[in-house]
């Protein structure tokens, strides 16, 4: 199939990259407001900030691309979604990727 | 579909048809209803991100504007106090009532213990606004000594705290600021929000430390994040428009190609 090597990559690293940053955050979001004092502005760091708001457009392009790869590879409505909305889970679109690719080899679209 | 521009019309009505009939189904129906229920969400919560990110700039101006009289920034006394005098600069000029002085216990002020003094300010007119003079040691008596004979002052005013509302209230204590607790405890009508204090002339003998105003100041940073994400939520819910009509066609001309033979 035409580009689909091209879009599966483009989804693989957005999945990667989306679900490295959102992990991370979840870990410090976690440390931030179980014992640094979150809750409270002054003691958050503007990194803090800027990378959730990183993490927001990273998730906006992991939308373009998910749904690119799921209109090339024809998957169903349900599936579509559960692949976009894995975006937003922590550690969810590592699994997603794996799935995807696990799915993609079995019918044959990429070299096993 | 490379013939001539009416069969192309014709083309694209079948397919509209096509698109009208499977978008009536039930299954389609349901993925409309669960769709449309969270672009709304989307577009409330853009809305709400929206919201927030014009509050803070409107504490950002409050906050840079001149210092009015107190009486100006106050609105109708019992309303809560306008967003636009959240965080303003007042002045004010009057005589602390000696009888009109509270404490609202366990406040720190840089890590450590105390309470904050709360004491009404008389004004010409009659009307009595809250102070809050600022933070002392729990043992400092010579601090909450309330000054007597004119005083001016000038403060930032902030909103009623809304926490413990239902907390008790004595005539000497109270937990939380607010418009309801020092009514309760002065017997007298109070306007919502209070000034914290920031100076005061004449300042003469121990008198609490002044606090740090809880509303936004004028350095916060442009409100980033929460523009940002209005408009990433708006985004999600196009997204969601873009997506449904693009399935719909997908699936709808997928029923064509099984059902027809006609095109090839």
């Amino acid at each position: 199939m035409k580009g689909l090597k091209g879009a599966f990559l483009r989804y693989r690293i957005m999945a990667w990259v989306t679900g490295v940053v959102l992990a991370a955050l979840t870990v410090w979001l976690i440390v931030g407001y179980g014992f640094l004092d979150y809750a409270n502005v002054e003691s958050k760091p503007g990194l803090y900030s800027l990378l959730w708001m990183l993490h927001g457009w990273l998730y906006v392009v992991y939308l373009i691309v998910g749904v690119d790869l799921a209109f090339r590879v024809k998957y169903s409505v349900l599936r579509t979604i559960a692949i976009l909305i894995a975006g937003t889970i922590p550690f969810a679109s590592f699994f997603s990727e794996a799935l995807v690719h696990k799915d993609l080899k079995a019918r044959g679209l990429l070299p096993s | 579909m490379t013939g001539s521009p009416a069969v192309e019309g014709t083309a694209t009505a079948t397919r509209a048809q096509a698109m009208l009939r499977l978008a009536l189904t039930p299954r389609w129906l349901l993925l409309l209803a669960v769709l449309v229920g969270l672009i709304v969400a989307a577009i409330l919560l853009g809305r709400w991100q929206w919201d927030r990110t014009q509050s803070i700039l409107a504490a950002e101006r409050a906050a840079v504007s001149v210092a009015v009289p107190v009486q100006d920034a106050l609105g109708d006394t019992d309303a809560e106090l306008p967003p636009e005098s959240i965080g303003r600069p007042v002045t004010a000029a009057g005589e602390y009532d000696p009888d009109r002085q509270v404490v609202v216990a366990n406040r720190s002020l840089e890590g450590a213990a105390g309470l904050w003094i709360v004491t009404g300010l008389r004004l010409a007119d009659g009307s009595l606004i809250p102070v809050l003079r600022g933070w002392t040691a729990t043992d400092d008596l010579a601090s909450r000594a309330v000054p007597s004979g004119p005083v001016d002052v000038a403060g930032v005013l902030q909103p009623d705290e809304v926490f413990y509302a239902d907390a008790p209230v004595t005539s000497a204590e109270i937990v939380a600021i607010s418009q309801q607790s020092l009514e309760a405890a002065w017997g007298e009508e109070v306007p919502p929000g209070f000034i914290v204090l920031a100076e005061q002339r004449p300042l003469a003998g121990p008198a609490p430390e002044p606090v740090p105003p809880t509303v936004q100041t004028a350095d916060v940073p442009f409100p980033l994040q929460n523009f940002f994400y209005a408009f990433q939520w708006w985004i999600f819910a196009a997204f969601g428009i873009f997506l449904y009509l693009r399935w719909l066609r997908i699936e709808a001309g997928r029923a064509a190609e099984e059902s027809t033979s006609l095109s090839g």
